[in-house]
């Protein structure tokens, strides 16, 4: 176990410290259009050379990786040169608005995952139906789903707000949470699919094999009890792993959600960097996010060993 | 190997000259094509793809951007403009069309090219293994731990938006799962007679990978790049829809979703047509894909 974790520790920084390199030289492509942000169309070579020494541009592409990589370490991820903002303050401003988004998301989809799960294995008969809402949920972009919404809730129906993003500390909570229906809903679609396929088969695996089943059904227990007692507990182990590893895919994905709607989270950051051509707040976004894949892969699977002892013995 | 046990049939269909087997495989894929669960929606892609590709030829339908400044923002079902036109007079019908052209074509190229790297890196790390392997697998996991999105963004970004660099940026993505999946399936058969015996008897690497390792490891990414035409085809809505994909004036259905955004309270047709044919589109095509991988799975 200790063995397993050190080997995976080293994995993950492997893994880290390629994506940091994969990202450096990816903003280094965009780096010479840096210059060209901050200075116009027409600079003379003078100002661009100026500036390229006073923004450490002109040592060579290695350095450079290793004084930014040495800074990051110690927590500090340099300022941005376009923006004149610090870049570590800025990620952490952004991370609430995300945060909140996921939860709001993972919160849908697991309804939406307890509920068809619960429906199929209840009436057998809807079980196509289900996999064929799970398919179309799954073949619809968030960005129409939200769309949708918004031509549905908001200017037909004015029942929600279409730019979502209010500060709970302004605006209130309620206004707050009032807009982040919506994205929610548009990113929880998306990826209910999969946890309904994972918890599903692991329920039917349960209901077909495991003798407790006929046992608790023997003593007399109703359907529902022997289901919500017995067969979920012990089916869930695969769906927590799955949420671990959706969570830390979903922070890369909400750039779009959170354009559609407005919200100044980390994905509107990375956007508007790109734009931009913010190097500095760019490579410290695909760290922090690199870092919360990696840590949640983690996560997963030490949830999934906790929760499962088949693979504990392993 | 022996040869012994296997029944008839089998042994005739291995001895069996070449062209009789072709007949045969053929014939099985025809089967697995032949149930309504694929056959329904996999017409109904078709059918996207044939409208999308003869259909402005066929119906006289004007070019996405010969609109007239006179006729902008015609309503559904305007004489000559069936679905009517935006907000430049152009025809909407054409520009679904033509954008879809353009979803479709990304959606395929950017798999082909994915589906080629990620086969060739794959099998290639499995087999020659140590520190190559150890490397190409480092960086599939660095693929996935990457924020994909971004590196799609940067790229499109970099390159400019244009349909090859989009195509390019698109099958970043898809490289490292069908790379993964090469790699179990060769790892299942790397110790099979079959592989040993050819470098046994002194076949070169490259022989044995693309002789005799690549038949049995393309089956199931064939499964998986059906599913990733979809997955390419939304993320080519999603950088368009940023701005970062197909640029203006071409039509692609995430910016025409994107463009008609600000008309959403006056003409929300503009968007909702888009999303509509992205919709079906995706839909059947994701459906066609799900009920072969299944016809896969109870034949296996």
């Amino acid at each position: 176990m200790a063995r397993w974790i050190i080997d995976r520790l080293i994995q993950m920084i492997v893994v880290l410290i390629f994506a940091t390199v994969l990202g450096f030289l990816l903003v280094r492509l965009l780096k010479g259009n840096e210059l060209f942000a901050l200075l116009g169309d027409n600079y003379t070579k003078q100002a661009a050379d100026a500036l390229s020494a006073q923004l450490g541009l002109n040592k060579p592409l290695p350095i450079q990786y290793l004084t930014w990589l040495g800074d990051a370490v110690r927590g500090d991820f340099g300022t941005s040169a376009v923006t004149q903002q610090a870049v570590g303050p800025a990620l952490l401003a952004a991370l609430g608005p995300t945060v909140e988004l996921l939860i709001g998301a993972q919160l849908v989809s697991l309804v939406l995952t307890l509920i068809t799960t619960s429906v199929s294995v209840r009436w057998r008969w809807t079980e196509r139906l289900t996999t064929g809402l799970a398919l179309l949920c799954s073949s619809v972009p968030s960005f129409v789903v939200g769309l949708l919404m918004i031509v549905l809730f908001s200017t037909t129906l004015h029942l929600l707000p279409a730019i979502a993003w209010a500060s709970p500390k302004t605006a209130g909570w309620g206004t707050n949470i009032e807009g982040m229906i919506m994205p929610s809903i548009a990113l929880g679609i998306s990826v209910f699919p999969n946890y309904m396929r994972v918890l599903r088969s692991q329920v039917n695996e349960q209901l077909e094999n495991e003798e407790y089943v006929t046992l608790a059904r023997m003593k007399g227990l109703s359907g529902p009890r022997v289901f919500i007692r017995h067969v979920v507990p012990n089916s869930l182990s695969g769906l927590i792993t799955l949420v671990a590893l959706t969570t830390g895919f979903l922070i890369s994905g909400v750039v779009i959600v959170e354009q559609v709607f407005g919200i100044p989270g980390e994905g509107s950051l990375v956007y508007n960097a790109i734009q931009k051509r913010d190097a500095t707040m760019l490579e410290g976004a695909i760290l922090l996010i690199a870092v919360a894949v990696v840590v949640f892969n983690l996560i997963g699977e030490l949830a999934q060993m906790r929760l499962d002892p088949r693979i504990r013995a392993r | 190997m022996t040869q012994l046990a296997l029944p008839d049939a089998d042994l005739a269909w291995v001895e069996g000259p070449q062209d009789q087997r072709f007949r045969r495989s053929a014939r099985g894929a025809l089967r697995a094509v032949a149930t309504p669960s694929v056959a329904i929606p996999g017409a109904v892609f078709l059918l996207v793809v044939l409208a999308c590709f003869a259909g402005p030829a066929l119906f006289g339908i004007p070019g996405p951007n010969a609109g007239s400044i006179t006729s902008t923002m015609l309503p559904l079902g305007s004489p000559g403009h069936l679905l009517g036109t935006n907000e430049l007079g152009n025809d909407e019908l054409s520009r679904l069309l033509f954008g879809g052209r353009v979803s479709i074509i990304v959606g395929v190229g950017a798999t082909a090219i994915s589906l080629l790297a990620g086969c060739l890196l794959g099998m290639s790390a499995c087999y020659f293994g140590g520190f190559y392997e150890k490397f190409i697998m480092r960086l599939f996991d660095t693929l996935l731990a990457f924020p994909s999105l971004i590196l799609a963004l940067a790229i499109a970004d970099y390159l400019g938006p244009a349909l090859r660099n989009t195509i390019l940026a698109i099958s970043v993505f898809g490289v490292s799962q069908f790379g993964r999946l090469a790699w179990s399936q060769t790892l299942r058969i790397r110790d099979r007679d079959f592989v040993v015996a050819p470098r046994a008897d002194g076949a070169r690497g490259r022989r044995i990978i693309f002789g005799h390792i690549l038949p049995n490891v393309i089956p199931p990414l064939l499964g998986l790049a059906l599913f990733n035409v979809g997955t390419a085809m939304m993320m080519e809505a999603g950088l368009s829809y940023l701005g970062l994909g197909i640029a203006q004036p071409n039509p692609s259905w995430g910016n025409m979703i994107s463009d008609g955004q600000q008309y959403l309270y006056n003409a929300p047709r503009l968007v909702i047509m888009p999303c509509i044919a992205l919709v079906v589109a995706l839909v059947s095509l994701n459906l066609t894909a799900d009920a072969i991988a299944r016809r896969q799975e109870t034949r296996a």
